[in-house]
């Protein structure tokens, strides 16, 4: 290390020694406390807006800011409230099981006002069976792991779309709670020692987060064809979630969808992936990115002459989301060749993908 | 009334606050702002609690803290774009009225070059964890490292001359 480096690590050391002064545990823990309590009312607000809006036949196409409305205000019980009951059973019925540890998991809910009662029973692969109780408060989001490997959510409101945060190869089920307006959601983590780290999900067309928040996105359509099947018309959901420090997808037909950490990356970019291979070719082959802050005007260069490419400002963020389609493409080919754009100076720039 | 935190979130409070404090004081030269972003950050830290944990927690908090600051920087400056360099006229150094010498070169630094050299030689992160910190490439914080060094040997040289 040279003089000037440790002449600024001493004198930073010396001046920040002045900087002494007590926190408030107090305050930190009833701020803290609002700032979660204000997360979990302003996701159901927009849930409740978005209700109200569509039976007023408002056009939800349009991309107009919803304003969240206050939530009614309850009228006083005269009699002790009869518990709204609910059961879900979740089989993790997928196509590759692999390494699941649960087979199965039960779950059954009771919710009294805003305070809900779980109990759940968890029946691993080899036959053991856990079991656990849980009194949850409020009706946001909720989440435990139930054992090693097992992750219990409840998600305000009929979940369309998930993804898990933290794991990799890992299984989601989730089953809406009948009368309650809640959907459970199990997770096992496929990759040994990843932690679960939260939880996206659609409901009513809007992305949602597990802090509460409404997590900025774009719908970018395209057309799915496979090699025996007429074209049908899709779309994918691109979001980026600075709470969350991740970007992806999901794909709002399907249970498709990929959350990488936010890089930095001029520009990122994710690996194509294809509805279907046969042969040495794929089918429907997605690519997908966004162009760096302030970054416009993109101008995507394709490897094959089948190919196609949209692009739409993520709400909020002035972030381009890109998505590039090709019908057929060999597996090993590169979809996206290099990406032109405008930078935040001015300067036209061009990238190409690693 | 007193409130109870969860587990493990007290004894959090009690080890981090005095680092995140200065830490922040370092970024922002002000003593009441550092400890408002330190208050904020730490209840930031306790509405994620059940995802964060130690020891992972003190990271989040510091990231929510610079975050915090350059929130605070931003709303101070015209939008001219994320991480663009610009002096450092608009908070707490720019008030600084002492005679100490680390305390004007501070100063003299832009808010990105002084937040890469705080994370870098005060808190002590390696580049990588500086680049994370603030969500920039390890090359951005390694041209702003030699950047700002190169300003404070200028700056210092200045002062020589000066006395």
């Amino acid at each position: 290390m040279n003089t000037t480096e440790q002449q600024m690590r001493n004198g930073l050391r010396e001046l920040a020694a002045a900087a002494e002064f007590t926190v408030e545990l107090d305050a930190v823990v009833r701020e803290g406390r609002r700032i979660r309590r204000s997360r979990w009312i302003r996701g159901t607000s927009v849930a409740v807006s978005v209700a109200a809006i569509g039976l007023l036949g408002w056009p939800l196409a349009t991309g107009t800011p919803i304003p969240a409305v206050p939530i009614p205000a309850r009228a006083p019980a005269t009699a002790p409230p009869t518990p709204i009951r609910a059961t879900a059973e979740l089989p993790f019925a997928i196509a590759d099981p692999g390494d699941l540890a649960f087979a199965r998991v039960e779950i059954a809910a009771a919710r009294t006002g805003l305070d809900t009662s779980v109990d759940v029973v968890a029946e691993a692969v080899g036959g053991d069976r856990v079991e656990q109780h849980y009194d949850v408060s409020g009706t946001g989001f909720w989440h435990a792991t139930v054992a090693p490997g097992l992750e219990l959510a409840l998600i305000p409101g009929r979940v369309e779309r998930v993804i898990a945060l933290g794991g990799v190869g890992q299984a989601v089920d989730r089953q809406s709670l009948n009368g309650m307006d809640a959907t459970v959601v199990a997770i096992q983590p496929g990759t040994a020692g990843r932690e679960f780290a939260g939880l996206l999900w659609l409901d009513d067309g809007v992305l949602h987060n597990s802090l509460g928040e409404v997590v900025p996105s774009a719908d970018l359509p395209y057309t799915l064809v496979e090699p025996d099947g007429p074209p049908s018309p899709r779309q994918v959901v691109m979001f980026r979630d600075e709470s969350l420090d991740v970007w992806g997808y999901l794909d709002s037909n399907s249970d498709d969808g990929v959350a990488r950490p936010l890089s930095s990356e001029p520009i990122d970019t994710m690996a194509r992936v294809s509805a279907t291979v046969e042969g040495d070719y794929s089918f429907t082959s997605i690519a997908v990115g966004f162009l760096p802050p302030g970054g416009s005007d993109p101008e995507l260069t394709l490897s094959v002459a089948n190919a196609e490419w949209t692009s739409a400002e993520v709400g909020g963020t002035g972030r381009i989301a890109l998505l590039a389609v090709a019908e057929r493409i060999r597996r090993d080919q590169p979809l996206v060749e290099s990406i032109a754009y405008t930078d935040r100076d001015g300067v036209r720039t061009s990238y190409t993908p690693s | 009334m007193a409130v109870s935190p969860p587990g493990g979130f007290a004894g959090f409070v009690e080890s981090a606050s005095g680092y995140l404090g200065q830490t922040a004081f370092l970024l922002c030269g002000d003593r009441e702002l550092a400890r408002d972003l330190v208050q904020e950050a730490l209840a930031r830290t306790y509405a994620a609690w059940w995802r964060v944990r130690e020891p992972d927690a003190l990271r989040y908090a510091r990231r929510v803290l610079v975050n915090l600051h350059l929130d605070r920087v931003r709303r101070r400056t015209p939008p001219t774009g994320e991480f663009v360099e610009q002096p450092a006229l608009e908070d707490g150094y720019s008030r600084v009225e002492d005679r100490d010498e680390v305390a004007r070169l501070l100063a003299s630094l832009t808010v990105q070059q002084r937040r890469v050299i705080v994370l870098r030689y005060f808190a002590q992160l390696s580049e990588a964890e500086v680049a994370d910190c603030l969500g920039i490439s390890v090359g951005t914080v390694k041209s702003t490292c030699s950047r700002g060094l190169a300003s404070l040997r200028q700056q210092h040289r200045s002062m020589e001359e000066e006395r």
